[in-house]
């Protein structure tokens, strides 16, 4: 497995005396806690685990490899932790029971767009200065508001938390001895190299993170309550043929050249176990902006409407309202039969386009959309 | 023709009727020139078939015109086609290959006049930053919202900046007594730039990946918008500038020598050069409302229509219309099918077919401008 303690790299003397020296410099106003030194100097891969300067937690060191391919290996459970992108990994820490390890996050969630037992606690959470911007890319927080916090894992969802120009790159911050984790659930490049089916990122995820900070039990208790949803689900959908083209339409991200999801996306993977079928799934990507006569020839039995949604229930209601709006006033699709017999659904973003934990809820939910007579809402 | 009575008109307003062309090869050139529009013309017709044509769903070209004679004129039987396969047509389709005719028309047109009137081959159609103005308006929505005057669309944002940015422009130049074009031109560059600042500004503070999509997609230029209720007012505003340009061509050739030989010839300098920016501006604001700002044809399409017909504007402007007309729908079929399902932005497309083809020409030529 890709998270076993890489024991075969050789150690070089020299990298770790130049390693500790740096280490001491960026951790010295935290020498006063000897744990946190431990964490400080914990240097992978070229310091091994037996690189470990103080004595191991029950159960640690244990090595953990990130979407980048970046063995890290830890020797206690992180306590300062600092969430750079607010996104899905925030909420995984969540689900997790570890928000109190975090210290500080590069962004917040949109309110109301978290479940709601953790909203307020993720809208409470310090902010560090960062900014996204034009074209999806974005600023990074700087990197002496990052280091000065004295992080000790730093995890994001997106590559570009740790590649974007003035980032902390994930090789700074392991010289740092800080260590660092890339999820493979989000947006991850390496993990995408074929279509998205199921959830095992999500599942990846969940385990890597129940290993680092050693709450396992909590980690297979996830894992399995999403399992055993999923599987109810597809009991039910069991010797199922007839599986409906459904149409993922992230309406906020404009109506007029539509957003094409394709087989790279969670939707896709969301979709298939819901016994549908993406009707972009030949499209070998996360997005598109397309015309819309690519979704008439594809012809969808079901539109599914997705929406960022706002936390409030009268405000997301409308938005879907004014989607429907759209297309049932859009002239060139009104002889669909899915607008005619308007077989619409809807989706908020966080449940079922971007993988976590509630995945499995949107497979439920679709799933009740798309085969009502077998799988019911909430069952 | 339409050529013939605005040349009347000219001739009753006093303007140019001195101003004659060379007469030695006057009538072969005019030939030349009529012959090359009756091609293009030609061109223009096979373009717009084949732009609604062709597309993700197959539809034949007896299918596509029957739909299209159908609800033009109640021909042909609808039964032999679906009701989608309608829709793909007259929705999607043939909206969209018209708005291309507009936009490439009035881009080429107003690229030519104001290349004329500024005396410089570089000058194209969002010199006098029209295109800016027009960007801050439809950023300013996307971003925030808000609908000044009322206006509750992207492109009616987008025209009211284009407005604000020309009447910036006119504040900055046109208010001098002595308007040279060079005074123009920085007037022009110097808001343009203001205003570009200000649009990227707004990007950046749009908080929504959402909403940075649509106004980069914006910024980039896109016919996709395309739909009938769009069509009306471009429609009106791109024919009646342009009849009204055409009917200028005499005054243009002289302006285009200088405006001392203009001034000779008894045509008013200022006051042309004024009204035919307003009318340049209208032009443009109309349409980089409904595209967003598609660069290049409105620079290279005037000079590729030159190095065909001449530097005489009674040929250019009436080649130009329907050859920045033609391009614009061809670079848009590129556009659409190239790399499906995706949709490249056309102006990205119009650079890469233009460009070769001015080279093309040049090479072919020698007396370039």
């Amino acid at each position: 497995m890709t998270d076993e303690p890489d024991e075969g790299k050789e150690i070089h003397h020299e990298g770790i005396l130049t390693v500790r020296r740096k280490t001491i410099l960026v951790c010295m106003p935290g020498l006063i806690a000897a744990l946190l030194l431990a964490a400080c100097a914990t240097r992978t891969p070229a310091a091994g685990p037996t690189a470990a300067p103080s004595p191991s937690a029950a159960g640690y060191p244990v090595t953990v490899a990130d979407c980048n391919g970046i063995n890290s290996t830890y020797h206690s459970a992180p306590k300062r932790v600092v969430t750079l992108a607010g996104s899905s990994e925030l909420e995984l820490m969540y689900w997790l029971g570890l928000g109190d390890r975090i210290i500080a996050t590069g962004f917040r969630p949109e309110p109301g767009t978290f479940p709601p037992q953790f909203d307020a606690a993720a809208q409470g959470l310090p902010k560090l200065s960062g900014k996204y911007e034009a074209g999806g890319s974005y600023k990074p927080p700087p990197k002496e508001e990052l280091l000065s916090l004295e992080p000790d894992f730093v995890i994001s969802g997106f590559s570009s938390s740790f590649d974007a120009e003035g980032a902390v790159a994930q090789k700074e911050l392991a010289e740092g001895g800080t260590n660092s984790y890339l999820m493979f659930s989000t947006e991850c490049d390496s993990a995408r190299n074929k279509p998205l089916e199921d959830l095992s990122l999500v599942y990846r995820d969940i385990d890597n993170l129940g290993k680092i900070f050693r709450v396992q039990e909590r980690a297979a208790e996830l894992i399995s309550q999403m399992q055993t949803k999923v599987s109810s689900v597809q009991q039910r959908l069991q010797g199922v043929t007839d599986r409906p083209k459904v149409f993922a339409f992230e309406f906020d991200e404009g109506a007029e050249t539509p957003l094409a999801t394709g087989n790279r996306q969670t939707i896709n993977a969301v979709i298939e176990l819901a016994g549908g079928r993406n009707v972009f799934s030949d499209l070998d990507k996360g997005y598109e902006n397309v015309n819309w006569e690519e979704i008439i020839k594809r012809d969808p039995d079901v539109i599914l409407i997705i929406t960022y949604g706002t936390g409030n229930d009268a405000e997301n209601a409308a938005g879907i309202e004014k989607a429907k709006a759209f297309l049932s006033g859009f002239a060139p699709i009104q002889n669909l039969r899915v607008v005619q017999e308007q077989r619409y659904g809807d989706l908020l973003y966080g449940l079922g386009s971007v993988g976590g934990v509630r995945n499995a809820d949107a497979v439920e939910t679709l799933a009740s959309i798309l085969h009502p007579d077998l799988v019911k809402p909430g069952s | 023709m339409m050529r013939t009575s605005t040349d009347q008109n000219l001739g009753r307003s006093g303007l140019s009727e001195r101003n004659e062309a060379p007469p030695a090869t006057r009538s072969g050139r005019r030939a030349r020139g009529s012959f090359v529009t009756a091609i293009l013309a030609a061109a223009l017709i096979a373009a717009v078939t084949l732009s609604v044509s062709v597309g993700p769903v197959g539809i034949g070209p007896a299918k596509v015109w029957g739909i299209i004679l159908h609800h033009l004129f109640g021909l042909g039987d609808p039964s032999s086609w679906t009701p989608v396969q309608d829709n793909i047509v007259w929705d999607l389709r043939l909206p969209r290959a018209l708005l291309g005719v507009l936009v490439g028309a009035g881009l080429t047109v107003v690229g030519i006049v104001v290349q004329a009137l500024v005396r410089n081959p570089l000058a194209d159609p969002y010199l006098l930053g029209i295109s800016e103005g027009a960007a801050v308006g439809a950023v300013a929505f996307i971003v925030w919202g808000f609908g000044a005057f009322g206006v509750a669309s992207t492109a009616g944002a987008a025209f009211i900046g284009a407005l604000g940015s020309f009447i910036l422009v006119y504040l900055l130049a046109f208010r001098s007594r002595n308007l040279t074009p060079l005074r123009l031109i920085l007037a022009g560059v110097a808001v343009g730039y203001a205003l570009q600042a200000i649009a990227h500004f707004m990007v950046l503070q749009a908080d929504n990946p959402g909403q940075t999509n649509a106004a980069l997609f914006w910024l980039l230029g896109s016919l996709a918008k395309a739909r009938w209720s769009y069509l009306g007012v471009p429609a009106a505003v791109v024919g009646l500038a342009s009849v009204l340009l055409m009917g200028q061509a005499r005054a243009l050739n002289a302006l285009a020598v200088g405006d001392e030989t203009a001034a000779s010839l008894g045509i008013g300098v200022e006051r042309l050069r004024r009204s035919m920016l307003a009318l340049a501006s209208l032009v443009i604001g109309v349409v980089v409302a409904l595209s967003g700002s598609i660069g290049f044809v409105g620079l290279v399409v005037p000079h590729l229509v030159r190095l065909l017909v001449g530097a005489d504007h009674r040929r250019l402007l009436p080649a130009g219309l329907v050859g920045g007309a033609t391009f614009l729908v061809v670079v848009d079929v590129v556009a659409r099918m190239a790399l499906r399902p995706q949709e490249v932005p056309i102006g990205i497309v119009t650079a890469v077919l233009g460009a070769p083809m001015l080279m093309w020409l040049m090479s072919r030529r020698s007396e370039v401008g």
